[in-house]
């Protein structure tokens, strides 16, 4: 596998947090707060074949993708509480938009971060994310944060051209 | 104040709406997910103001406002967008936007920003 080294100073996993952070109090007016030792529990809740991926593409002299990731149950709490409905009210159409919009926001402040000259696609949202995304990219930054007991992964890759271990893990 | 509002995610023109709510301004809102739509609305519905998205399906919202004004419409309009670079900005203000908003907003950016227009 070829390496492939990035010069360009990236966001830290302090700023992912704190542009989570920002997003939460703004949009659903409670606190989020980073998780770096998630317990084996909290693994395990977050490791299953459904969990949902709401990613945007960052495409220009930098190239890459931003996921938002976070079980069935975290996607749920997410879209009911930007829908400002109860979880048992939100369906799979709200799911997709709410965490396909919050990687978007999310996306836009990263992609400001890391260069002016590039360009976010529109959001795309993956439900059973498990075991099929592979996305041609190495992971960058990566943070764990806890919200309602749910994990929420934010994590940046960079697009490269021979990478082979893909996204899937 | 009749007012329209371009976004192609629902959830994202409802927390816009509540927004506005939240920092006092009374509207009447009709919601549009693309900037083709956003355009015929500008036209045929002559609001007092558009509050769009920038990155959307069928016309962004930066073409969509040049439409609007290459269809003779002074309408006003704002962006409200996830992306802010300097040149959007820039681009944004000549093609005759009157601001643009980040997301993530509260409704203290919305009555800042807007109280000097509406």
């Amino acid at each position: 596998m070829e390496t492939y080294a990035s010069t360009r100073e990236l966001p830290t996993t302090g700023d992912f947090a704190s542009i989570v952070a920002q997003v939460w109090q703004s949009f659903l007016d409670s606190v989020i707060v980073e998780e770096p030792d998630p317990s084996d529990a909290m693994l395990a809740s977050f490791h299953t074949e459904d969990r949902v991926v709401g990613w945007v593409s960052i495409t220009g002299d930098w190239s890459g993708h931003l996921l938002v990731t976070t079980s069935s149950a975290g996607a749920r709490e997410i879209a009911a509480g930007l829908f400002e409905l109860g979880v048992d009210e939100v369906g799979n159409d709200e799911v997709a938009d709410a965490v396909g919009e919050v990687a978007n926001v999310v996306g836009g402040a990263v992609k400001g971060m890391i260069s002016e000259a590039c360009s976010l696609s529109l959001p795309q949202v993956v439900f059973g994310a498990g075991m099929i995304v592979h996305l041609g990219a190495e992971e960058r930054t990566t943070v764990r944060l806890m919200w309602k007991q749910e994990l929420i992964e934010v994590s940046l890759w960079e697009a490269c051209a021979t990478a082979n271990n893909g996204g899937a893990r | 104040m009749r007012l329209v509002v371009a976004d192609d995610s629902t959830v994202m023109r409802r927390i816009v709406i509540r927004t506005l709510r939240q920092a006092g301004f009374d509207a009447e809102v009709l919601e549009v997910a693309d900037g083709r739509a956003a355009y015929v609305a500008a036209i045929e519905e002559q609001p007092d103001l558009v509050l769009s998205d920038w990155n959307m399906p069928d016309m962004t919202g930066i073409e969509s406002l040049r439409a609007i004004r290459a269809a003779g419409s002074g309408v006003l309009f704002g962006f409200v967008t996830s992306e802010s670079s300097e040149a959007m900005r820039a681009e944004a203000e000549a093609a005759g936007a009157a601001f643009l908003i980040t997301k993530p907003f509260t409704p203290e950016t919305f009555r800042d920003v807007l109280s000097a227009f509406v």
